[in-house]
């Protein structure tokens, strides 16, 4: 199965995610943890639609991010519906675009600006790992994987 | 293979060349208002619709049409999706999304705004049809590209928006 992590930019929140579910930080991470995590913060530009693969998880689901910057929602239904005409349930997209917080959006811009680079990826890192917590818990408890009871992280 | 054409709000543009695809509209002449009125979901989507990917019928070739709305993302739309039916080679090569922007003209903007934003339909739908009427045989040749298939070697090399 693919799960595909929706987010802004694709690197921030979804990487997270994707670090939780593949069991690759604790429910508790460090904002270290977090900028070290592979394609945090990855992009050089705000151009949406890039694709991250963030590993695998421990049922070998292939764990990826999707940048929707601000239509999440929109592509979601988008997304969701072509899936059911194709028959495809191989695929489940979780958005998590709400678990970056104003500064992380802002980052993410400043991120582009070459000198502000190790700033922004810190303070992104750090930002996030405030909503960490809240983010597991939306993945255990609402997001659309609940059904499967495997999926869990942790 | 699923053909969706998309639009901003997926009530004219994109039904308008929809319905043109499934003969439901003159490809010979220009269409007429009452024509354009009787497609199903011309006019009529609303914000909450945006996204929803409708079903329109089977073409002579037993393609099936859709019409899709992606608000403002343009081609990221085509690439955002084209990103998930990549997870899938055999669902790619299934799928071409068709983007009718490039052939809205501002009379189906101000149009389409009034009467599907701040619901001034009398005034709104007057001018969208009027807008519709003026680039109708833009939608008839886009139509024609597609159905004679110059858009399949296209999409191979490019995101799978076109034109």
């Amino acid at each position: 199965m693919h799960i595909v992590f929706l987010d802004d930019l694709g690197c921030y929140a979804a990487v997270a995610a994707g670090g939780s579910f593949s069991g690759v930080l604790s429910p508790n991470p460090t904002p270290s943890e977090i900028a070290h995590l592979p394609n945090f913060a990855a992009h050089r530009d705000l151009q949406v639609g890039r694709f991250y693969h963030l590993g695998t998880d421990k049922q070998g689901n292939q764990l990826y991010g999707l940048g929707t910057r601000g239509n999440a929602q929109l592509f979601l239904t988008a997304a969701n519906d072509l899936l059911k005409i194709l028959q495809e349930d191989d695929i489940r997209l979780v958005d998590v675009s709400g678990f970056n917080p104003p500064l992380v959006r802002a980052m993410a811009i400043a991120k582009t600006l070459f000198p502000l680079e190790p700033f922004a990826v810190r303070t992104a890192a750090r930002s996030l790992a405030r909503v960490f917590p809240q983010l597991v818990h939306y993945l255990v408890m609402d997001s659309p994987v609940k059904n499967d009871l495997t999926l869990i992280p942790g | 293979m699923i053909i969706i054409y998309s639009c901003y709000g997926g009530s004219h543009s994109s039904v308008t060349a929809a319905g043109i695809h499934l003969n439901l509209l003159p490809n010979t002449r220009e269409a007429k208002n009452e024509e354009l009125l009787s497609l199903p979901y011309y006019d009529a989507q609303v914000s909450r619709d945006h996204g929803r990917i409708r079903f329109m019928g089977w073409d002579e070739n037993g393609h099936n049409v859709y019409i899709a709305s992606k608000r403002n993302l343009g081609n990221n739309f085509a690439r955002m999706v084209g990103a998930i039916l990549d997870l899938t080679q055999e669902a790619r090569d299934k799928v071409l999304i068709i983007d009718t922007m490039p052939y809205v003209n501002l009379w189906m903007v101000i149009g389409g705004f009034l009467s599907r934003r701040w619901g001034f339909k009398n005034v709104g739908r007057s001018i969208v049809l009027y807008g519709t009427r003026q680039s109708y045989f833009k939608f008839i040749q886009l139509v024609t590209l597609v159905k004679q298939g110059g858009f399949q070697d296209a999409r191979r090399s490019d995101a799978h928006s076109l034109p």
